[in-house]
């Protein structure tokens, strides 16, 4: 017999919490992840979960999900202890995750992917009968979608809003967003937010795991702060303020958050990156890149600011020779002689000191199933034929203390990391092995705000101390602001402005990125 | 568009995926141990129901002998030891038999597996035996070591690729005895040994020449080698004494399959000899019995096509189609070669000459359609004996005249009758005296009749090379080719044509 | 009460080594023989006979051979394995490794001809000539062209060449293509097959009378064949191809960036490109590596087992003995640890060759119900599931929770 810590006489209905966590202790080989952890999540709530970079956020969800065990503690789903071992018993209890990578087959069509699901479940369903789930529940939603597309066909956030309607037709109780939108461009970010309201007015509960403080004051209830697998604390989301909340989530740190404008500059008068009337094609054969021409400085942060999908990806790829230039010249001063790279391979021009961060950390930046070290020694600059380990050994060390990487050891493997720690070894590589040019797009997304605003020192200081010329694309706008020499707006494949960084006025940028 | 990877770490996630044994309440384990033993007990079962019943092949030492058989373990040691002591047979001769095919195939290892059987029985007292099927032919130094290691003393390998490797193992194990079938190397403690088909071919085709009705016969060979080469020259020879005489000009086809076991093949290249070349009897050499099975659906179609079974009886697969067919007795010969062992006649240092060569005179070969559960065999087919009855021809050695069915049993007779032969047909050195027909001793016996009193490879033969049809062979009258020029045989009948090659 | 299967973060280690990489196979291979020996002993094999049998399989010479063998074509295919190239066609590239080494050991080593019968005695005490053909008419003798030792190693070096060449066939197909190599190394398998069947009946098809007769080469010169290790089968220069790759192999992982960057093209080849390095130059590497070793391993069978290359006349029995799947086998069983692919070399290659002694041991008890195959294949069957059932556990922690 298991004892309830709420017997039932002394709880009334409307304040029994859904799901309620009690004395939660997980650890990892180095690392606790969770120090007895309580929560309580009630029906009809948004519930944010906050936290810097592994504090534990996501190690918490999947408990509750199934993926992991706890060492220790309980889980309580409407008042009954239950042991949850496999996300198919979590989702017996309706408990969903999406997580930030859609969980779908790629070959297959959205319905047969969601009769997947179902049958998994223990749902056993025929096409027919989830097609027209599917169609009831989008319709509800106002969510246009054709049951039969394959599911390489859609978009992210198609593919995001398939998930949620997964958790639907599973009979989803509370459903679980693990950085789910943290990918998503702010446009597209709206719908989701739609979407998350009506499930809560139809009395359904949403689990929000973020770093993004603003987003959870703007979408949640109650926010729970994590900080080093500790709850720090719960406060409504309506009386909580953006400092307090902070303040909660980095401790002493949070007093170093600031937005200003770092002003320090050492803009040299050599020209390194000379680019003009470049033309990149997007995936799907039209233009991406629309006659874009500019001059980099050495010692210059030139900041891209722009909506995603406005061509900042193709120009930054075809930078870095990932992506073919139908037209134009991209040049690189290299011996005091101009070098034209235009189409060149990716090696030739990463071995002229170009550090690339790049738009899909785990495609493009690390490999989880190796280790850190070797994470760091993939790097052709870094290593030559002959590998020595301990020279690997002492960069990776050094950058572990630099960028306060929490892990539990140089050789553990890069996927028992959080997504924070995952996007600073490849950060931290990069920034390492550049010697004349950063070319980075996002380069602090998925980073908390102490470690996002450490990442921009560093490439500042990079700049100036090292004479680095860096172009950054990113969809934060504070970002671009706080750092950018120059600001090239981005609209439709073109500069449709571009600024000197001391002199930019915010409104104006922001009305030209949505013109 | 933004596409990631599936990650083996998040997978765990999706609802699709399907954790193992993520809650496996602790019957599950124990559940698969149960069935992995019942499903093994249930096969084991269902296989020994299937396989036929043989008899128990060793049985107890003799009443009263306390002999304790400890089978030596460790390996022989090579050379040294044995020169010194001097050669005494085996107290218990452990005979290990290594095949290529299967058991199971009714072809080439399963007679020589039915042989095994056949001594093991008799020479129950003293005689062990084992056998290795399957063996692929590179591997046949590490079978024949193993089985040494397990003190097998008398090894016999029954493939010609298993050639180099029997000899390479016979040269480490001077002191064992070594046999290898279809080979020509041989050492002083390793022997050949062979049971040839051609005379018992003569006689089909003596059948195939008086049934034919287009007057085409056909041939479905495994490889155009020597061995083949002679039993398809051997069945046109006979075909074409009978249809002459029938004033039937024979045309004879061939189609080389490039397999020993191939049904699908030997099927089609049956088909393609009876749809383009108009064939309505054919003999083949495959170890299958898709030939057969063919006709006799060809026959149901009320086309009759007749056929004559290769290497073990097939008359119960087509009735209406078997006329007759070869069969061997491989115990004739191993029944000889273990009996000498067992009496110190062969010892590891004497076998460098012999070599088995056994024909109809033995009775290592027979021509028959099938062996009846009383052991009466045979030899044509019921159904046609009538028909070979009606037709009468002249035998061409002596004048007489007579039905088909007389000469085919004079002939057989005549080959097997030679009483002297049999001498020379279990050595090397003997085989040249083979093809002496009859020395003259003087005296009032005079002529002295050594040979066959018939020989289907007599003079005058004229054919053609089978790699070059520009090279012409021919044979002058009254010379009969012996064991040597048959072994090396390379040429086809003048009115031979081969019609399709295997690369 | 419920027993809770969760997968395990962190692998039992002892030194550096997961002990239970090791303890597993070691405990299902007992389990194995204990299920093996009931079914057997139902059948009316005495307990005794099959676990003597084992032992002697376990510890018998002959093995050694095949333990070797399967020792380095497990390694090539890991290195294909780990860098997620699925390189199923070992066969084919062990092939072309006899061919290249029967074309050198035949032609440039060596030299076959025709000699009169009357020389015969000439050549039967020269040195450096072996008369491999008899023949009353043509007799044929092999003349050594260059120092044997020489001309085993050039054999050796052209199997690695010619299986890596022909592993580079799919390899190129899959980087510039996008051509899948499962299904592309699978199909040239039977390629390779018949091409050599091609090349061995007519372009290096022998002299001697039974090269003539049966669609085959001559016998390779006594003086190139790989000498066997006293009371083994196997030859010196197998083990010593099985060192030096599994130590140059080790080496490269260890210590050099391909190593590394064939790890990573597994993991994330997208990655490989994006640091600048061309990802499809490793995926031809990594093929044509796996094909090399596996073209050594085909030198060897040529030169050490069969002396011969003859035509298959039997397609499910090629001259490699579908050692290149078995590998496959021994690779995955291995969990694609390089350091461990010996062991399971060992235990399949041990289980291939009791399974042979059993099946004999049976045969001569008279015993006709168990036949064959059934045999060995209960054996291996039983001791490989049983381990694919415990090897949950080195995945997975079992905790009991009431």
């Amino acid at each position: 017999m298991s004892v309830s810590l709420f017997p039932k006489e002394t709880l009334k209905s409307d304040q029994k919490p859904l799901i309620s966590v009690r004395g939660v202790w997980k650890s990892f080989p180095g690392v606790v992840a969770l120090k007895n952890v309580n929560l309580d999540i009630f029906r009809g709530e948004i519930h944010a979960i906050l936290g810097e970079n592994g504090a534990g956020k996501s190690t918490l969800v999947k408990i509750l999900y199934g993926v992991y065990v706890p060492d220790s503690g309980e889980i309580f789903i409407e008042g009954r202890k239950k042991i949850i071992t496999s996300p198919i018993d979590a989702m017996r209890e309706g408990i969903v995750l999406v997580s930030q990578v859609p969980q779908l087959i790629d070959s297959l069509t959205i319905s047969e992917n969601l009769l997947l699901s179902l049958t998994a479940c223990g749902l056993f369903n025929r096409i027919s009968s989830v097609e027209k789930m599917l169609l009831k529940k989008s319709e509800e939603y106002g969510i246009k979608i054709d049951p039969n597309i394959e599911v390489w066909k859609l978009s992210y956030t198609q593919k995001q809003l398939v998930e949620l309607l997964r958790a639907l037709l599973v009979g989803a109780k509370v459903i679980a967003l693990d950085e789910a939108l943290t990918l998503l461009p702010y446009a597209e970010k709206r719908r989701i937010y739609e979407f998350v309201k009506m499930f809560k007015e139809r009395g359904g509960s949403v689990i929000l795991i973020t770093h993004k403080i603003p987003e959870a004051l703007e979408m949640s209830d109650t926010i729970t702060v994590l900080r080093r697998g500790e709850v720090v604390g719960t406060v409504k989301a309506s009386e909580a303020t953006l400092d307090y909340v902070r303040s909660l989530m980095f401790g002493e740190k949070a007093t170093q958050i600031s937005y200003a404008r770092i002003a320090t500059s050492n803009v040299r008068e050599e020209v390194l990156l000379d680019v003009n009337d470049l033309w990149v094609l997007n995936d799907y054969g039209a233009y991406a890149v629309r006659g874009v021409s500019f001059k980099l400085r050495k010692g210059e942060v030139l900041g891209i600011a722009g909506v995603a999908g406005n061509g900042q990806l193709e120009l930054i790829q075809a930078l870095v020779g990932l992506r073919k230039v139908v037209r134009g010249r991209i040049l690189i001063k290299q011996n005091n002689t101009f070098k034209d790279i235009t189409n060149a391979s990716a090696i030739q021009i990463r071995r002229l000191g170009v550090g690339f961060i790049p738009d899909e950390p785990l495609k493009r930046g690390v490999t989880i199933e190796n280790t850190i070290v070797e994470n760091i020694a993939v790097h052709p600059a870094i290593v030559n034929t002959i590998i020595k380990w301990s020279k690997v050994k002492r960069i990776a060390r050094q950058l572990v203390e630099e960028f306060s990487i929490v892990t539990p050891s140089l050789n553990s493997k890069v996927k028992v990391l959080s997504g924070g720690n995952l996007m600073k070894v490849l950060v931290a590589r990069e920034l390492f092995v550049t010697r004349n040019l950063l070319v980075a797009y996002n380069p602090t997304r998925a980073l908390d705000e102490v470690s996002a605003l450490m990442v921009r020192k560093l490439i500042k200081r990079k700049a100036v101390e090292e004479g680095v010329a860096a172009v950054v694309a990113s969809e934060d706008l504070d970002e671009i602001l706080q750092i950018s020499d120059t600001v090239a707006v981005m609209n439709s494949g073109s500069f449709v402005g571009v600024f000197r960084g001391e002199d930019v006025n915010r409104t104006v940028v922001e009305g030209l990125m949505v013109r | 568009m933004i596409q990631i990877k599936l990650l083996n770490n998040d997978a765990r996630l999706a609802c699709g995926e399907n954790i193992l044994a993520a809650k496996t309440s602790s019957y599950v384990l124990i559940g698969l141990v149960i069935l992995i033993i019942v499903a093994g007990v249930v096969g084991y079962y269902a296989g020994s129901a299937a396989a036929p019943a043989i008899t128990k092949t060793v049985t107890a030492p003799a009443v009263g002998a306390t002999v304790t058989v400890t089978r030596p373990v460790t390996v022989t040691a090579p050379v040294t030891i044995t020169t010194q002591i001097p050669y005494k047979p085996p107290e218990k001769v452990k005979a290990a038999f290594i095949y290529v095919g299967p058991v199971g195939d009714f072809g080439w290892s399963y007679m020589h597996d039915l042989g095994r059987r056949v001594v093991a029985e008799l020479y129950k007292d003293w005689l062990e035996t084992t056998y290795v099927e399957s063996v692929p032919e590179p591997k046949v130094s590490e079978t024949l070591e193993s089985l040494i290691a397990k003190g097998y003393n008398v090894l016999f390998t029954t493939s010609y690729g298993f050639m180099e490797g029997t000899l390479e193992t016979a040269k480490k194990y001077p002191n064992l005895i070594f046999f290898h079938c279809s080979g020509y190397l041989r050492y002083k403690n390793m022997g050949t040994y062979f049971a040839d088909f051609y005379q018992v071919y003569y006689l089909n085709g003596l059948m195939a020449g008086a049934l034919t009705k287009t007057g085409k016969v056909g041939y479905v060979a495994a490889f155009l080698i020597p061995e083949v080469v002679r039993h398809l020259n051997a069945f046109f020879l006979g075909a074409k004494e009978v249809a002459e005489q029938r004033g039937i000009k024979l045309e004879a086809y061939v189609i080389e399959i490039g397999a020993w076991f191939n049904p699908t093949e030997a099927r089609r290249a049956a088909e393609t000899l009876v749809r383009d070349y108009n064939v309505d009897v054919i003999a083949y050499t495959e170890d299958s019995t898709a030939i057969i099975e063919y006709a006799q659906e060809m026959y149901n179609k009320g086309t009759p096509i007749y056929v004559f079974s290769h290497y073990s009886p097939g008359w119960e697969y087509g009735k209406d189609v078997v006329v007759s067919g070869q069969l061997v007795r491989w115990e004739v010969i191993y029944a000889d070669i273990l009996g000498k062992i067992k009496a110190g006649v062969y010892t590891p240092t004497n076998l460098e000459n012999v070599d088995y060569w056994y024909l109809l005179n033995t009775g290592a070969v027979d021509m028959a359609a099938h062996v009846f559960p009383n052991g009466t065999v045979m030899h044509i087919n019921p159904k046609f004996i009538n028909v070979l009855k009606e037709i009468q021809v002249t035998d061409k050695v002596t004048g007489q005249k007579l039905s088909v069915y007389d000469l085919i049993w004079l002939r057989y007779n005549q080959m097997a009758y030679a009483p002297m032969l049999m001498s020379f047909q279990q050595l090397a050195t003997s085989h040249i005296y083979e093809n002496i027909a009859s020395i003259n001793i003087g005296g009032k016996e005079g002529k002295y009749y050594i040979a066959t009193a018939f020989e289907p490879f007599t003079g005058p033969l004229s054919g053609y090379n089978v790699d070059d049809p520009t090279k012409k062979v021919s044979i002058p009258a009254g010379v009969r080719l012996g064991h040597d020029e048959l072994w090396s045989l390379d040429w086809v009948l003048d009115f031979v044509k081969i019609v399709g090659r295997a690369s | 009460m419920r027993l809770i299967v969760t997968k395990r973060v962190k692998p039992v280690k002892v030194g550096r080594v997961d002990i239970l990489n090791v303890l597993i196979p070691m405990l299902s291979v007992l389990i194995g023989v204990l299920i093996t020996t009931l079914i057997f002993y139902i059948a009316g094999v005495s307990p005794d006979i099959i676990l003597k049998e084992l032992f002697l399989g376990f510890t018998s010479p002959q093995m050694v051979r095949y333990f070797v063998l399967l020792t380095v074509l497990g390694i090539a295919l890991a290195l294909a394995f780990n860098a997620s190239v699925w390189n199923i066609g070992a066969e084919g590239q062990m092939i072309w490794g006899m061919i290249a080494a029967g074309y050198i050991g035949l032609f440039i080593a060596s030299t076959y001809m025709y000699v009169s019968p009357s020389e015969l005695k000439l050549y039967e005490n020269m040195s450096g000539a072996v008369i491999i053909d008899r023949s009353p008419v043509k007799p044929v003798v092999s003349l050594l062209n260059m120092d044997p030792l020489l001309g085993q190693l050039l054999m050796v070096l052209a199997g690695v060449v010619a299986g890596g060449l022909w592993a580079l066939i799919p390899a190129v197909l899959k980087a510039y293509l996008d051509i899948d190599e499962v299904a592309s190394t699978l199909l040239l398998n039977y390629v390779a097959y018949y091409l050599y069947n091609q090349v061995v009946s007519v372009n290096l098809r022998g002299l001697s009378v039974q090269a003539r007769q049966f669609f085959r080469t001559d016998i390779l010169h006594d003086a190139l064949r790989f000498q066997s290790v006293p009371g083994f089968t196997v030859t010196y220069q197998e083990v010593l191809i099985a060192l030096i790759s599994f130590t140059a192999i080790f080496l490269m992982y260890k210590y050099t960036s391909i190593g590394l960057r064939l790890k990573v093209l597994g993991s994330n080849p997208h990655l490989l490109r994006a640091v600048g390095v061309d990802e499809r130059k490793y995926v031809l590497l990594a093929l044509f590596l796996s094909g090399a070793l596996a073209g050594a391993v085909g030198a060897s069978l040529f030169a050490g087992v069969t002396y011969k290359l003859e035509k298959i006349t039997n397609i499910v029995s090629p001259p490699t003995m579908g050692l290149g799947y078995t590998a496959i086998l021994v690779t995955w069983l291995s969990m694609l640890d390089l350091r461990i692919i010996p062991i399971f070399a060992w235990i399949v290659a041990s289980l291939f060759q009791s399974g042979m002694l059993l099946e004999s041991e049976v045969k001569s008890l008279g015993i006709t119900s168990l036949t064959g195959a059934t045999i060995s294949y209960t054996l291996i069957g039983s001791i490989l599931v049983t381990f694919t059932i415990f090897r949950i556990f080195s995945e997975y922690t079992i905790k009991v929770r009431r």
